[in-house]
């Protein structure tokens, strides 16, 4: 991986079984990202609501729609599509979540941190 | 036109047993629940209902749900339903109900209702302080802080909405006999109706035409001490906080929101400002310094001497 400061997230198997999952790698006690899988790809972006810096999930983990088509922010119903994190209803239309590089390595998925820090 | 405020907010959800629970741990007494449909009432009766998208009857909204579907405000008697018949069949279809209340639809596509309020009366405890230089306002050997007493949600508080035209939504509104408290340049004015002295029951904020719906709604509790207490208990049972604790400076109350499973954040307040007809409005441009006297983040808990805390 030519990544400087790997972090591992999780499997790709756990991923795959919790659907959406938040984690916290920079240990700042809320989920700084959330990663999930859509068309058998896996995504990660920052917690953070384009609208207003605010992490979006009501509680842990709980980032979808509830017919879970939509990454969703809890505080004002903004929707995002999954695999590219563009809003596409809420008060932050047209922008975008920003996207955490993700890496598979032999079947885990790892982030760098340094990436997480500057983002 | 006699309106007191808020008696209900109408809902459809998308998570309905994810609310249920969300409002079950904020504070509110569920009074009737199905696979459909459930009523959270606050000690007063003043209630949040929910709803699953196909429940019918619901007025129509092209907000996807989670979203308020309705916004009931309650009123002293059947007289001052009339009134509000007469002005708004000026210009709007105004339906009633078979039990009297009247539906439509403001001018900015918000469902509104109005009945003849059936809240409760409140038996509230005085929150009580001692200050030096005052006389004493709690008797000598009662104890301020009963860490086994509750922080009850009493009573409906205050809706806002995203409007696209606040200086049209709140003309529409002074038809209704609200009086504009404050205001954020810009932004939106703070509301009262006729029948209450709250500093306001709806504050609106404009948008693009894009951003929509219901921004947030809350309850009173019965004192900053209890919004303190509340939002740190909600926050241990796992809900996610959105901006808060902290205190208004318009209005003056004590708030702590938290997102939510409805689609909007929702907020705990206390020890709003009571205002009356004399009050000049004033307005500020909206900013950190002008919205907030301080802001805190909740935290676990923690001890000197003890344990690191749990993490949140």
């Amino acid at each position: 991986m030519a990544i400087q400061r790997p972090f591992r997230l999780c499997s790709l198997a756990e991923l795959q079984a919790r659907e959406v999952a938040g984690f916290d790698p920079l240990a700042r006690g809320r989920d700084a990202l959330l990663a999930l899988i859509s068309d058998e790809q896996v995504h990660a972006y920052l917690n953070r609501c384009p609208h207003e810096p605010v992490a979006m999930e009501y509680r842990k983990d709980k980032f979808l729609s509830g017919k879970r088509q939509h990454i969703m922010c809890f505080a004002h119903g903004a929707r995002f599509e999954k695999d590219t994190g563009l809003c596409i209803h809420g008060p932050c239309l047209g922008k975008s979540l920003q996207r955490i590089t993700t890496h598979i390595q032999d079947g885990d998925i790892y982030i760098d941190l340094e990436e997480l820090i500057q983002a | 036109m006699n309106i007191i405020g808020l008696e209900t907010l109408v809902f459809s959800v998308e998570e309905l047993e994810a609310c249920c629970a969300f409002l079950s741990d904020y504070g509110l007494h569920c009074v009737s629940q199905s696979a459909s449909s459930a009523r959270f009432e606050a000690e007063d009766g003043t209630a949040v209902e929910i709803h699953t998208d196909d429940v019918a009857g619901l007025p129509k909204t092209d907000i996807p749900s989670p979203a308020l579907r309705e916004t009931v405000y309650g009123v002293v008697s059947a007289s001052v339903l009339d009134e509000i018949r007469q002005e708004l069949s000026k210009d709007r279809e105004v339906l009633c109900d078979e039990d009297g209340t009247l539906h439509c639809v403001d001018d900015e596509g918000f469902a509104l209702a109005f009945k003849v309020s059936s809240r409760r009366p409140l038996q509230a405890r005085p929150d009580l302080t001692n200050t030096p230089g005052h006389a004493p306002q709690r008797p000598v050997n009662q104890p301020g802080v009963d860490p086994q007493r509750p922080a009850k949600p009493l009573t409906l508080s205050h809706v806002v909405y995203f409007v696209n035209n606040a200086a049209k939504a709140e003309a529409f509104y002074e038809r209704l006999g609200f009086r504009t408290s404050d205001r954020f340049e810009g932004v939106g004015p703070f509301m009262r109706p006729a029948g209450s002295d709250d500093h306001h029951c709806l504050f609106m904020i404009e948008t693009p035409p894009f951003v929509r719906g219901c921004e947030h709604f809350t309850f009173h509790l019965g004192s900053g001490t209890e919004v303190l207490q509340a939002g740190t208990q909600l926050a241990s049972k796992g809900w996610n906080s959105f901006w808060g604790p902290g205190r208004h400076i318009f209005g003056s109350n004590w708030f702590w929101y938290f997102n939510s499973p409805l689609g909007c954040h929702i907020e705990y307040d206390a020890d709003m400002d009571k205002h009356d007809d004399e009050w000049a409005a004033r307005q500020a441009p909206l900013s950190a310094d002008t919205s907030q006297l301080f802001l805190f983040t909740g935290t676990a808990k923690w001890v000197p001497g003890g344990p690191p805390p749990k993490s949140a």
